[in-house]
């Protein structure tokens, strides 16, 4: 027997037991074996428990039974229910699956909680905590455990080894015909697989996963091309490729799909996760803003095996923390949970079902103002107010009321939810202390990454809580999270204004607010007094010099929330819902708007605003003569669609359906919920299929339509100058025909006698303009 | 997600939606004041919503007639001002 100390590495059942990966201090890869018998509950009368059991002594299934009982934290009461305890790990899954196609209509619990998890809750363990295990001489092991914590904010992580393969000119989808050299690297060296012999191809493949033994392989395009297609000629030249470290077992592949989220449809690549050794798809890995180092966060706080963590969503990861919450407080676990919202008459449907308040912005420029922002306030309403879907109508405590709607409450016994949370929040805020309080640049973005971690868990856990389907979710408790978000806005909307400032605008939990010549003292005053009254935290998120908020594109009229930007006297830039912030604008439209951004955020007041507007608009006439004389890149012009359905289901001839029908014709398979990227190279061409075309099938042969892209910058630069007083049609008018960059001062001071150029211009050319 | 009636800005759109034959086939200026009023609605969204009336109409006149009076009242004050300007020849500006 020895002692062996090493982080967590992977956990997933195989034969009779699980195997176990730990990585010691020296980065040596060891494999060990444990034993663990999870179980699932069955729940029903006695005689259906009773032909449970009968049936499963029946089919001889590698289990043990037991009465037992738990609680069922939604009906409040402990429930008599059938302990199976599943023998060999490996076939937990199975028999489950059995059970529920056998006794459809008994409830099940605990049945789809993982092997890894499963082996986490039981030995009080996570991914990559470090450990120290006593094992024997057949590498069992005896005894585990850490004194590393989910909660600790600074941990040592091991040092793996990685492994990079990806195409050359990894960015172009090789599912859409981008074909490329194999580029493999390790220790600080890239080596290119340059045969076009497949059989060559896997042979070299096999020498360097040898040779490098990575502990983990972070790929693009790994899940759906790279290791697919190297799997199907190692089968096809019988060549065994070891991507998995252990031998004993295939790597697990999983299918594409295509589902419905949030009004959008999604597209999962397949994947090809390993065993002893991690694959990362960066194509096709859910990180957001936080990359790996979040990633490895949200893998320790959600107790998901890393390569898991990394290709679903932060809900999921929520979701695995309730269960893990409920799992060691004894509760029942629910499977395929549906619960019903609860009758309501219409007056209760009107006062419960809203969301939260939205106080439309006022449109226009303005100056010296403050962002007020409740920090994570539904996740801290849930863990301040105990809002948790088995706390929410209690009947022990009927005089604590949610406002407004006036469900009653529990404040004897901790909910679920609240418990899960309040620690998340705390960690969540400890990380933006210290990020706060970093002096170097790579410390900084640690603590950015890891608080990113944290923001998109709580963002998500609200959402959760009002799905029916969702193991803890609730309407009545989502609707008691809102009821108090809106009272808690509406507390500082007054806190505020009886202050002197005026709000510009709050979105549910955040306040813009003006008042002309306030001090930081004073906004410390402000946060303080809203938070005693509020009982929330609540954070001054910025103070800007100016903030212009956007009308509505297509009415002129309504102003909306969440497009706007501003410059705030300290940090970065803010920008919402404008061009740069989409994800499908061309880099060449975005990189236009930021250098308009850039300039104007160097001016304080209106005055400093007027003085810059020339060198605006030359940076836009520098950006149209870039496009007219045809020296754009490419692949900087490249619109980024994501398919709302399968090519041939569109019926009209938009340039998204034109390009996603010429892949499908060249053979690119393509689903729903799967991007494209494209550039227009005709828009007003006869023949649909010469309007635009994909990147990947872009030869010298194809350049992009001048005139369009002259437009859609334009309109770009619009966006960012119309509340300085341009309108789309005075750049137009400008811009638009042959006017080079130095022209444009030229231009200005040769404009028709009496014609208005929007208030600022007026300004400028009264002021600095003509001085100058 | 937990919603089962239209929001307020989903009321007002639908109010607005039901107007469109009428503002069709208003004259321009007269659209172009019927567009503002239903703007004044739409900027009051977030208390419409929170009072969320069994009948919103009511609500939408109440925030067209708040709108109208909020534009004489900036309208006395701009006045008021020009007065003040006129008898002390200041020359502040507001920035």
């Amino acid at each position: 027997m020895r002692r062996l100390t090493g982080w967590l590495f992977d956990v997933y059942a195989q034969g009779n037991g699980v195997s176990v990966w730990l990585i010691d201090d020296d980065g040596a890869a060891h494999h060990l074996h444990d034993t663990l018998h999870p179980s699932f509950f069955v729940g029903g009368s006695a005689v259906e428990l009773r032909r449970v059991c009968e049936w499963i002594t029946r089919a001889r299934l590698p289990t043990r039974l037991k009465r037992a009982e738990r609680h069922d934290a939604f009906a409040h009461r402990d429930l008599v229910v059938l302990q199976v305890q599943v023998l060999i790990p490996a076939q937990y899954a199975a028999i489950v699956h059995r059970v529920n196609n056998t006794f459809p209509t008994l409830d099940l619990y605990n049945a789809d909680v993982s092997i890894a998890q499963f082996y986490f809750f039981e030995r009080g363990l996570f991914p990559l905590a470090y450990c120290t295990a006593l094992i024997n001489d057949a590498h069992a092991i005896i005894e585990i455990h850490t004194d590393d914590s989910r909660w600790a904010l600074e941990y040592r992580l091991p040092p793996l080894r990685c492994m990079s393969i990806q195409l050359e000119g990894g960015a172009l989808n090789p599912n859409h015909g981008h074909r490329a050299p194999l580029e493999i690297t390790y220790d600080d060296r890239t080596y290119v697989v340059e045969t076009q012999d497949a059989h060559q191809v896997v042979e070299r493949v096999r020498e360097h996963l040898l040779r490098a033994d990575p502990d983990v392989i972070v790929s693009r395009w790994g899940d759906s091309f790279i290791l697919p297609q190297l799997f199907e000629q190692a089968r096809r030249y019988r060549v065994p490729l070891p991507f998995n470290r252990d031998a004993s077992c295939a790597p697990l592949s999983r299918p594409a799909r295509s589902y419905f989220s949030y009004g959008r449809i999604i597209h999962k690549t397949m994947s090809h996760t390993l065993f002893g050794r991690w694959h990362i798809d960066l194509q096709n890995a859910s990180m957001l803003d936080y990359g790996l180092e979040g990633a490895v966060e949200v893998a320790r706080l959600t107790q998901q095996p890393m390569q898991q963590t990394v290709r679903v969503s932060t809900g999921t990861g929520i979701s695995a923390m309730e269960v893990s919450t409920a799992y060691h407080k004894g509760y029942l676990i629910p499977y395929h949970k549906s619960e019903p919202e609860e009758f309501k008459t219409a007056f209760e449907l009107l006062t419960a079902d809203k969301g939260g308040l939205t106080y439309q912005p006022i449109v226009g420029l303005h100056f010296d103002v403050a962002e007020l922002d409740f920090a994570s306030m539904y996740p801290a309403i849930m863990a301040r107010f105990n809002v948790s879907p088995e706390t929410i109508h209690c009947k022990c405590c009927p005089t604590s009321r949610v406002p407004e709607i006036g469900y009653s409450i529990c404040r004897r016994e901790r909910g679920l939810v609240p418990e899960t949370l309040a620690p998340l929040i705390e960690k969540r805020l400890a990380y933006k202390r210290r990020l706060k309080q970093a002096t170097t640049a790579t410390a900084k973005e640690f603590y950015r990454r890891r608080a990113s971690a944290h923001k998109w868990l709580l963002v998500t856990c609200f959402g959760y809580l009002g799905y029916k389907n969702a193991r803890f979710g609730r309407i009545e408790a989502h609707e008691a999270v809102t009821a108090y978000g809106r009272e808690m806005l509406l507390r500082a909307k007054d806190i505020v204004e009886a202050r002197g400032f005026r709000v510009l605008h709050a979105l549910t939990d955040s306040l813009w607010i003006q008042k002309r010549g306030t001090k930081e003292a004073e906004y410390e005053a402000l946060t303080r007094e809203i938070e005693h009254a509020t009982n929330l935290p609540i954070e001054l998120d910025g103070i800007y010099k100016w903030v212009a908020f956007l009308s509505s594109r297509v009415n002129s009229y309504a102003s909306v929330p969440n497009r706007y930007f501003g410059a705030p006297r300290e940090g970065e830039l803010k920008i919402r819902g404008i061009e740069a912030r989409r994800g499908d604008t061309p880099e060449f439209v975005k990189r236009l708007q930021m250098d308009l951004l850039a300039e104007m955020a160097k001016a304080s007041t209106r005055a400093e605003l007027a003085a810059i507007l020339p060198r605006l608009l030359e940076i836009v006439a520098t950006r149209v003569d870039c496009l007219r004389a045809g020296q754009a890149p490419l692949e900087e012009l490249a619109f980024t669609y994501q398919l709302s359905r399968e090519p041939q289901a569109y019926a009209t001839n938009t340039l998204n359906a034109i390009v996603a029908r010429e892949l499908a014709a060249r053979g690119v398979p393509l689903d729903a919920g799967e991007t494209i990227r494209y550039v227009i190279t005709d828009y007003q061409a006869n023949v649909p299929s010469d309007r635009a075309r994909a990147t990947e099938f872009l030869d010298g042969g194809w350049g992009y339509d001048v005139a369009r892209y002259t437009e859609i910058v334009l309109r770009a630069a619009e966006t960012i100058l119309t509340p300085l007083g341009m309108n789309g049609k005075m750049l137009s008018s400008w811009l638009a025909k042959e006017l080079p960059a130095q022209h444009v001062r030229a231009r200005l001071e040769r404009r028709n006698v009496g014609e208005y150029l929007g208030p600022l211009f007026e300004y400028a050319l009264s002021q600095t303009w003509q001085s100058a | 997600m937990g919603r089962t009636l239209p929001t307020s800005t989903q009321l007002i759109r639908e109010c607005e939606g039901a107007w469109r034959p009428y503002l069709r086939a208003l004259r321009k200026e007269d659209r172009e004041v019927l567009l503002e009023l239903l703007a004044m609605m739409r900027a009051q969204s977030a208390p419409i919503a929170y009072a969320a009336p069994p009948d919103a109409f009511q609500l939408f006149a109440l925030t067209m007639l708040g709108g109208i009076l909020k534009r004489l009242i900036h309208l006395e004050q701009m006045v008021a001002a020009q007065n003040a300007h006129q008898l002390n020849g200041s020359t502040e500006c507001d920035d």
